[in-house]
């Protein structure tokens, strides 16, 4: 992080940040626990994750479904519904400031300024009744107080922004005149709107056809390398975020089970789930030979193995997987691992 | 975070504690939960005690309802006349026992004919489609934009009651009128709930194996879309009994010598000020049937609908 | 739009005329004497019925009965009650009466109702809500005249708060109570459907990005869930528009007023055909026209209705 960016992103604090950035370190996630209280029992979602967002930096956070890589995300932008979802411990610092003990109305304020958040799918999570621009439009009413024709104004830029044809006669269209992509430009554009230090994209492509994903995922990044935010990618799909990261973090029932940058990973990875998903990407140079799934599912998260919670399909398990949970530790310099044989996946 | 309060977790999260479960049929989960449901037992209850009463009144009582003893009317509750006498000097307990056969035959038969009639329209217009829908579903506009009770008002003002009428003629003639502008509403919901059935492979396979449109329609579509307008029909009967009662209230439906609860009421009202007891236990009755008729409906439909919870 | 309005005003046409010959049909065209309790308990006089027959064209063929009758309706002619007075005009003076009324009873259903079930709503599982759900349950239960003739004994005549019936200037105190008696039933309804709305409204994906986007609870759902769980009221408030006119007819019979519904009851009271007929074919056609209304409303509230 040079001077300069530090300086940068200073002076965003008069443009309407409250918060400034140490050394570019934007978030800090430390030891987040999460569980869901249920009728049934409870669900241990995330058990102790951490991570580090610097400005700038895009980390991806790859996972299954129950991965709790949502939750991650959805505990960091504060729109978990408590209950039945209960944070027992953790901390999750914005700037220095840890948002679970923020006074709620302060918390509040940080949503869209500082932190925002682009969702998985963007019909629904557009309001159908209000016109997009509206919907863009309110974020500057109620964060900055501007007027009607100013804050639709900023609108249309924002959706020209974000490449919208004709953006100027389809602010007052509702949501459902809109292709796939474009609302999910109209949804990025909304997320962006208040020029946000930390950008969270929860599956912002899973719902689009594939050539549509490409150029969605062109536009994140090149806000993001814009506006310098840090952003934070959450997939279950590794293709779309192998250009577009600097850091992958694996996530497998509610832990990181591996972190490296997205290149060594794709090389070599050093926890046999991630090498278990990377093997099963079918492949050209494979045409013809049977596809390496995962066998076994996901754990219940209300009754997470002991031990590692892989080791029911790891073809790598020993007794001390049963028994010892294994921690993230650095495996070689620039890369964690939470394996027991950590050094003979990543040999091997 | 309280504001997030209300925010639901993510489905994708919820999903994995569910997955290893035996996977349960819908109607065995909405029995299972339907069980737990006092409301559910509640209503139960009450409606066997007012069928029964219908069915056979002299279990609850062998005071007759039409022995009136002048001398003491209006008398409040006592050890001899449990719920006190009427205007008239009648038994209210003995009257309001009777009183229930009536409400009862005329919410049960109205709403079994506006089942068969709405039902019928609902799957012509439903799976047949094409004029078929277009006809059925332009009568059923034409009947809805009717409303129940002035519909009523019409033909009971047309066809009135004289002294002698026979008890089911007149019984009959109001399940004639609530049958006639109450199907509707069941017809459209039996409609769309088919339309949502027909496209399912299930049916689709049947058909290309050359099934029957009767054999597919009794085999596929009606077990899977009978179920809302059950529910309905249910709830319905509720107010069917209330309707009953208001054209009674009006003077237009049962009509004296007809024992029932309407007639009742509407009499009581007159001596509100004075004696309100003769007026509280006919509509105290009155209010449980409805009400228990209109809990079980609510009850089945939650447990057919998890999302309602 | 335009184009929408029209569309719809056409496709009413079948109905009304459908729905105004079953009205026809009844009356006059089934088998029975459309003069039976006219005259009391005794049947009429052969005069009478010769008059009668002759004024309503009962002689012709049914279609021809039907046009005729349609005619009259159009131009605003719905016969000549038994007094000898137009029914028209009885209804010219009383509906302002019964407009107020219903006009104040949708006000009580909007705001007691809606209000109901937003607390309910935002507080599921919790006291309030189960106080509205079960309260409401009961005041469905409770025919509409047991209602109005217990809060008129108790508000009205012992503790004298609201007046007891109300006087032919129909002032707009004197209809609260009635008004409220009136609504009662559909508050209930709306109180109900508000709070499922809004229940599962605000599981919606929508709600989450409102949060997300840093409103208030306030904003999020006094703003973006509720107006999307309106929808489906504002179509109920239509569809019971015709519940309304009928709860009128026993409501205006409870407190005295002077309105069409109070007009129905004495005329069936009188056994005067005519002027029930008359009336309650256009109370129909009121409610049809509501029913516009609201499909209207309905699409604006709505933006995926007019624009597919």
């Amino acid at each position: 992080m040079t001077t300069s960016e530090t300086m940068a992103r200073a002076s965003a604090k008069s443009s309407g940040h409250t918060y400034a950035p140490k050394d570019g370190l934007l978030l800090q996630v430390a030891d987040l626990h999460v569980e869901f209280h249920t009728p049934d029992g409870i669900a241990r979602a995330i058990n102790g994750v951490n991570f580090d967002l610097y400005e700038g930096q895009t980390l991806a956070i790859l996972g299954e479904s129950g991965s709790g890589k949502s939750v991650t995300a959805q505990a960091i932008m504060g729109i978990l519904d408590m209950p039945p979802a209960v944070i027992p411990h953790g901390q999750i610092r914005y700037c220095g400031e840890d948002l679970l003990t923020m006074d709620p109305e302060q918390r509040r304020r940080t949503r869209g300024p500082e932190i925002s958040m682009v969702f998985q799918d963007a019909l629904s999570s557009l309001n159908p009744v209000f016109p997009v621009g509206w919907q863009i439009a309110e974020m500057f009413r109620v964060h900055r107080g501007m007027n009607k024709s100013d804050a639709l104004e900023r609108a249309v830029k924002l959706m020209q922004r974000v490449q919208i044809p004709a953006a100027k006669e389809r602010v007052k269209a509702y949501p459902h005149q809109f292709s796939g992509g474009m609302r999910q430009r109209i949804m990025i554009a909304m997320a962006i709107a208040l020029d946000p230090a930390v950008l969270i994209a929860d599956e912002p492509t899973t719902a689009l056809d594939v050539t549509v994903q490409a150029q969605i995922m062109a536009l994140l990044q090149e806000l993001q390398e814009e506006r310098q935010m840090g952003l934070i990618l959450i997939t279950h799909d590794l293709g779309v975020v192998a250009d577009v990261a600097d850091k992958i973090a694996v996530m497998y029932a509610g832990r990181i089970v591996e972190r490296a940058d997205v290149f060594d990973l794709y090389r070599k990875p050093a926890h046999p789930y991630t090498k278990g998903l990377l093997e099963s990407i079918p492949r050209l140079d494979q045409k013809g030979q049977q596809l390496a799934a995962i066998g076994g599912l996901p754990p219940n998260l209300m009754r997470i193995p002991n031990g590692c919670a892989f080791n029911p399909r790891c073809k790598y398990a020993q007794d001390v997987c049963r028994e010892d949970r294994p921690a993230l530790l650095e495996v070689v310099p620039g890369r964690e691992s939470a394996c027991h044989f950590a050094e003979e996946v990543l040999n091997g | 975070m309280t504001e997030a309060s209300t925010i639901a977790v993510g489905a994708e999260t919820s999903a994995p504690s569910q997955g290893q479960d035996e996977a349960r049929s819908l109607t065995s989960d909405a029995w299972r939960s339907l069980k737990r449901n006092p409301i559910f037992w509640v209503s139960v209850v009450l409606i066997v005690v007012f069928v029964l009463m219908a069915a056979w009144p002299s279990l609850f009582t062998n005071v007759d309802p039409n022995a009136a003893v002048l001398k003491e009317a209006r008398q409040r509750p006592n050890g001899n006349a449990w719920f006190g006498r009427d205007i008239q000097g009648y038994d209210i307990y003995s009257r309001t026992i009777y009183g229930a056969r009536a409400s009862i035959l005329v919410g049960v038969f109205a709403s079994i004919v506006t089942v068969l009639i709405g039902g019928a329209m609902g799957v012509a217009a439903g799976y047949y489609g094409g004029w078929l829908d277009s006809v059925v579903s332009r009568i059923t506009d034409i009947f809805f934009a009717i409303p129940l009770l002035l519909g009523g008002i019409l033909l009971m003002a047309t066809f009135p009651n004289t002294v002698d009428s026979p008890y089911l003629v007149v019984v009959g003639k109001v399940v004639l009128v609530l049958s006639l502008f109450g199907w509707p509403g069941l017809a459209r919901l039996m409609r769309s709930s088919v339309l949502q059935v027909k496209p399912n492979d299930y049916v689709q396979a049947a058909r290309a194996l050359g099934a029957s449109p009767w054999r597919i329609i009794r085999a596929h579509v009606l077990p899977n879309a009978v179920a809302p307008m059950i529910v309905v029909a249910t709830i319905n009967l509720g107010v069917f009994i209330s309707v009953e009662a208001t054209l009674s209230f009006l003077g237009i439906g049962l009509t004296p010598p007809a024992v029932s609860w309407g007639v009742a009421i509407s009499d009581a009202i007159v001596a509100l000020r004075t004696t309100p007891h003769i007026l509280l236990f006919p509509s105290l009755f009155l209010s449980l049937t409805v009400l228990a008729f209109i809990m079980l409906g609510d009850a089945v439909r939650d447990a057919f609908d998890p999302k309602s919870r | 739009m335009y184009k929408y309005i029209l569309r719809r005003l056409l496709q009413m046409i079948p109905v009304l005329l459908g729905s105004t010959f079953i009205i026809f049909a009844m009356v006059f065209a089934l088998p029975g004497d459309p003069t039976a309790g006219m005259c009391g308990e005794r049947p009429c006089a052969p005069a009478f019925v010769a008059k009668f027959r002759l004024e309503h064209n009962l002689d012709d063929p049914l279609p021809t009965q039907y046009a005729k009758y349609m005619v009259n309706v159009a131009q605003g002619d719905l016969g000549t009650n038994f007094r000898g007075i137009k029914v028209a005009d009885e209804l010219k003076t009383r509906y302002p009466t019964t407009a107020k009324l219903a006009g104040m009873a949708i006000i009580f259903e909007t705001i007691i109702g809606v209000f109901a079930g937003v607390l309910a709503g935002i507080r599921k599982g919790r006291f309030v809500d189960n106080l509205v759900l079960v309260s409401t349950l009961f005041v469905i239960a409770i025919p509409i005249f047991v209602i109005g003739a217990t809060l008129q004994y108790y508000l009205g005549v012992r503790w004298k708060i609201f007046p007891v019936t109300v006087s032919p200037e129909a002032t707009f105190y004197e209809l609260l109570l009635p008004a409220f008696v009136l609504g009662s039933g559909s508050i209930a309804y709306v109180a109900r459907l508000t709070r499922t709305n809004l229940v599962e409204n605000l599981r919606a994906d929508y709600v989450r990005t409102a949060v997300a986007k840093g409103l208030t609870r306030r904003r999020a759902i006094g703003l973006h869930t509720l107006r999307n769980s309106l929808i489906p009221v504002v179509t109920f408030i239509g569809a019971d528009f015709g519940g309304l006119l009928g709860g009128a007819i026993v409501t205006e019979r409870i407190f005295n007023i002077q309105g069409v519904g109070g007009y129905t009851f004495s005329s069936l009271h009188n056994h005067d055909g005519v002027a029930v007929v008359g009336t309650v074919t256009v109370l129909v056609l009121v409610f049809l026209l509501a029913n516009l209304l609201v499909d209207l409303l309905y699409g604006v509230l709505d933006p995926r209705i007019t624009h597919d």
